[in-house]
């Protein structure tokens, strides 16, 4: 039996600490007032390098090498019950099937497999479909009457139905390898373990540009991040491959229903209540990432709405009965979506320059740049050693491009809109997605205008060099997203890309 | 690659060997050339001794001093020696690549480094650079070689590239010391012979070196003979990379060019984010040696100020490795099309270097020589400062007129060239003006009085012409006396 596992690479703790010394260098520049041109600007900028050295400790934090290990002893008496829950709202039928039928053949005698079928209150056409195909293969199928709580509401619905002691969750498309259950239950043993994640891998990620750079950003996150996380006991359930503890479900009062990223805050709750959870970085399921642009940003906004309103809602810092760890783990978590407000400030810095020649600065670019750049190449480097030297370009193009979607989750949180929970879609979504690359290239054009307009007022000369320069980092960090969203990269060289990628995992 | 590429590849090579040897005849000496000339015709102790008291180590000064021996004090004939050096650097560093990489990127590796405009810059000088910068290459290959070989092999290579290194120039110390660094982060590979391997070649060289230590201390130093360096800023720190890669442009290109830095940053960060198809043994050493010895020499600058490009040549060949192998790691096309902008780049560059008056680095003292033979007679007198540039000033000049430094310095007396006063200007110039009608006041490599020489000429004499060469030589003429 062979079973792959998401890279990682342990970080020696020198270099954390080297990191750390860095860190307090780079800052130190930030708090001489020499530094000085415009005040408000500089604090805006201030206040995103605070947020990027708050998120780069916490990384740090987070790779620091434990000598926990994770050893599972299998033990093919201790068999606990287990419902196997497969939550679809209107998934195609046969990607439903080969999950169900995948989560049959799970080497595990004590199971039942139940479709929790919610096409009906979903008002999807297939939900005929998936109870008759439920029928076929001898499985249980829950179909919803009354809707409420999204997936939340399905899951809790199924085990209010159910009565086995452990419950494993499975999305439409994640098919379960047959040694899901004998590696994850063993740790159940521990009366007082709450939940076992196990990764979430997309079979799909060679398929075009955009399932790669999903997976590559799933990779970061159950690499280093997911591991450093199980550390201090904060590992949070991802919605599917995982198995939760009836027990410490319901003494939680079920699956969150009231927050479109469900499953981040219900992993809060059991943790607050005193459970324990572990991260297994073992492939034990296998689905589908999205495959068109659109998927992906409704998945992203997703997780950055929900993640935002745990944080403005309900902070994890001032949660009652969590670890000093566990608050630092869940609120980098969901400091994370911030990052489109810090990045929209990058943006504007160059273009104030180039259109009004204002600047937060008031020293020259390279004395910043000696401070900047030995944070910034430490940080990539820890980051590329902690991922297994394997980062790829388009991980942080597609993460620095959402940086709007992340600021529109900003703005829904406060506004307090409802948001609806929307299934990441199965099938690629045809039609042309260039509407979501517009501010990128509103962008674009603002930046050829604005150095135009600089070029014009100053010729050239290190100023204008410096935030030309800056606006074109940014232009080419949304390069990618944007040929994306125009179907300009060629097919076969994203997939060429992904492929290459794909290999590597 | 093809054989074409490499056909294309050394041809670039002989291309600029044969530039090189064009410039070699054609540039100006310099103040560092003609100190070096000047040294090395003395005898073996006199030599020892001047280069004791410079704070300058002797091996290069000995090399040359043989040398001119049989060849001749030209200074085409001792920039002769230093593209020597160059060019033995160049199979050296193919060897080094090809061990740590391909021969594509071997290939490639040395001809970059062999059309980078700062290395031919010092490939055309007649001082240390070159002969630092091959053992340097030599010395990283045997580093390798005992590393790899857990202290085995490469020991006597190691062993005798690092004390002639440190010979040859003080500042190789700072590579030996990043080299040791990188060991103790590596934790000498857990390897206990390889540890006390270098533990015992560190100290024989140390043994082997403390001699001169003592001799230099014994000497007591010099002061005054050599430039004031300034203290670095964060701008010479960026500069000194693009030194290295374009050479020395004029003020304001480098400035814009230093101030696209985040461009490059772009650049480094696609680079990094790329799969390697081609690996490079030991990527953490050449980055390591690449940016460690400078980050010491800087930081060892806010002490005493030592920061500049030409004592970090040693830097360039590891740094040429990893742009070969970052190149190298691109798809074919883009391999080619790179390739050929950055070669086209530090051709443009090397031409731009040495053909325009703007470069930085460059000296006239040709022309101004030209200038003195011309119009100086035997009834002026011509006075220098610093006086330490007497020594170009001297190597071309062939007319009558005597030439004296100001602040006076006799070169063949022990002890420092003594300090400027405005009473000892206004002796020197009432002794001058007994014997001399005019003055020619060669000015370059201010050392903080020029300012008061030419505020004390303007107000007490009568100019008759001011003249300004390359790069920051001014000739003031002023009337001493109307009998």
């Amino acid at each position: 039996m062979h079973l792959e596992t998401i890279s990682y690479h342990r970080v020696s703790r020198l270099l954390i600490l080297v990191d750390v010394l860095v860190a307090i260098f780079y800052f130190s520049w930030w708090v001489t007032p020499a530094h000085i041109s415009n005040l408000w600007l500089y604090t805006l900028l201030f206040i995103g390098e605070i947020y990027h050295v708050i998120m780069a400790l916490t990384f740090w934090f987070t790779v620091w090498p434990a000598n926990k290990i994770t050893v599972i002893v299998i033990d093919k008496i201790y068999q606990p019950s287990v419902a196997v829950f497969i939550t679809v709202a209107g998934e195609p039928v046969e990607v439903v099937e080969k999950t169900a039928q995948a989560a049959k053949e799970m080497d595990y005698r004590n199971k039942e497999i139940y479709i929790l079928n919610d096409g009906y209150v979903a008002k999807k056409d297939n939900w005929q479909q998936i109870e008759a195909m439920a029928k076929k293969l001898g499985i249980h199928c829950i179909t919803r009457k009354v809707a409420g709580g999204a997936k939340a509401g399905n899951i809790n619905n199924a085990l209010r139905e159910t009565k086995s002691d452990l419950v494993a969750i499975f999305d439409a498309d994640m098919v379960p390898e047959p040694e899901f259950l004998v590696r994850t239950v063993p740790f159940f043993k521990d009366q007082m373990m709450g939940f076992v994640q196990t990764p979430q891998f997309y079979v799909n990620s060679g398929e075009n540009l955009v399932t790669a750079a999903a997976w590559d950003q799933q990779k970061l996150f159950f690499g280093p991040i997911m591991r450093g996380k199980e550390k201090s006991n904060a590992s949070f359930i991802c919605g599917t491959n995982v198995v939760i503890r009836r027990k410490a479900l319901e003494k939680v009062g079920g699956m969150e229903e009231r927050n479109i990223a469900e499953d981040f805050l219900t992993s809060l709750y059991i943790h607050q209540a005193g459970w324990r959870s572990r991260y297994l970085p073992e492939v034990l399921a296998k689905g589908l990432a999205p495959q068109d642009l659109l998927s992906y940003h409704k998945q992203q906004f997703r997780w950055a709405r929900g993640s935002l309103e745990v944080l403005f809602n309900q902070n994890p810092f001032f949660k009652k009965g969590l670890t000093l760890g566990q608050k630092v783990q869940y609120l980098a978590s969901a400091l994370y979506y911030f990052n489109g407000f810090v990045i929209l400030i990058d943006l504007l810095m160059p273009l104030l320059y180039l259109f009004f020649a204002v600047q937060p600065v008031g020293v020259s670019t390279t004395s910043f740049a000696v401070y900047f750049l030995p944070f910034i190449f430490i940080n990539l480097y820890t980051l590329n050693l902690a991922a297994g030297a394997d980062i790829s370009f388009k991980t942080f193009s597609f993460s620095y491009s959402s940086w709007y979607l992340q600021l529109m989750a900003i703005f829904s949180v406060l506004m307090r809109r409802t948001v609806s929970f929307s299934v990441t879609p199965k099938q690629a979504q045809s039609g042309n997605y260039l509407k979501l690359s517009f501010p990128h290239i509103i962008y674009i054009i603002l930046v050829a205008a604005g150095s135009v307009l600089a070029i014009h007022r100053e010729e050239i000369n290190p100023s204008v060099a410096t935030n030309m320069a800056w606006a074109l980092f940014n232009v080419a960090m949304f390069m990618p997203y944007v040929l994306v969203a125009a179907n300009l990269l060629p097919f076969h060289k994203a997939n060429k890309m992904a492929v290459a990628t794909q290999a590597n995992v | 690659m093809k054989r074409l590429e490499v056909f294309i590849i050394y041809a670039v090579v002989i291309a600029s060997l044969l530039i090189n040897l064009f410039y070699l005849y054609s540039q100006s000496i310099r103040l560092d050339e003609a100190q070096s000339i000047w040294v090395a015709t003395k005898s073996v102790p006199t030599l020892l001794k001047i280069n004791g008291q410079d704070v300058q180590t002797p091996l290069y000064t000995l090399i040359l001093h043989f040398w001119m021996q049989i060849l001749g004090t030209d200074i085409v004939i001792s920039r002769l020696l230093s593209l020597i050096f160059f060019i033995l650097t160049l199979p050296f560093l193919y060897f080094l690549i090809k061990r740590v990489t391909n021969r594509a990127t071997a290939i490639l590796g040395t001809a970059l480094f062999a059309l980078s405009p700062f290395v031919l810059w010092y490939s055309q000088e007649a001082r240390t650079y070159t002969l630092l910068t091959l053992l340097a290459t030599v010395n990283h290959y045997y580093f390798l070689q005992i590393v790899d070989s857990k202290g085995e092999k490469g020991r006597w290579g190691y062993f005798i590239t690092g004390l002639l290194g440190i010979y040859s120039h003080y500042f190789f110390a700072f590579m030996l010391l990043s080299q040791a660094i990188y060991l103790l982060i590596k934790k000498f590979e857990s390897s206990r012979q390889l540890t006390i391997t270098f533990i015992l070649l560190g100290a024989c060289m140390v043994n082997l070196f403390l001699p001169w230590a003592y001799y230099v201390y014994t000497l007591g130093l010099a002061a005054n003979t050599q430039p004031i360096i300034p203290q670095p800023n964060s701008f010479n720190l960026l500069q000194i990379y693009f030194n290295f890669f374009i050479g020395f442009q004029n003020q304001l290109i480098q400035s814009i060019v230093i101030s696209l830095w985040p461009l490059f940053l772009m650049i480094i960060f696609f680079i990094f984010t790329r799969q390697v198809t081609v690996k490079l043994q030991r990527t953490d050493y050449f980055v390591v040696i690449s940016i460690l010895p400078v980050l010491l020499i800087y930081l060892f600058s806010f002490f005493k100020p030592i920061f500049l490009p030409r004592y970090l040549i040693f830097v360039t060949p590891s740094l040429f490795t990893l742009l070969a192998w970052i190149l190298i790691n691109f798809g074919r096309q883009v391999i080619s099309i790179v390739s050929v902008v950055i070669i086209a780049l530090m051709l443009l560059s090397l031409n731009f270097q040495d053909t325009s008056a703007m470069t930085p680095v460059k000296e006239s003292y040709r022309e101004v020589d030209k200038y003195l033979v011309t119009h100086a007679t035997p009834h002026d007198i011509i006075a220098v400062s610093a006086p330490f540039t007497v020594y170009p000033i001297e190597y071309y000049y062939g007319g009558l007129a005597r030439i004296d430094t100001i602040p006076h310095w006799n070169r063949y007396v022990q002890g420092p060239i003594p300090p400027f006063t405005t009473n000892e200007l206004v002796s020197q110039l009432k002794d001058y003006a007994k014997v001399y009608d005019n003055i020619y006041l060669v000015l370059s490599y201010d050392q903080g009085y020029q300012g008061k020489i030419v505020d004390y000429m303007d107000h007490h004499y009568q100019r008759l012409k001011s003249m300004e060469f390359p790069a920051s030589i001014d000739i003031r003429v002023y009337k001493l006396r109307y009998d």
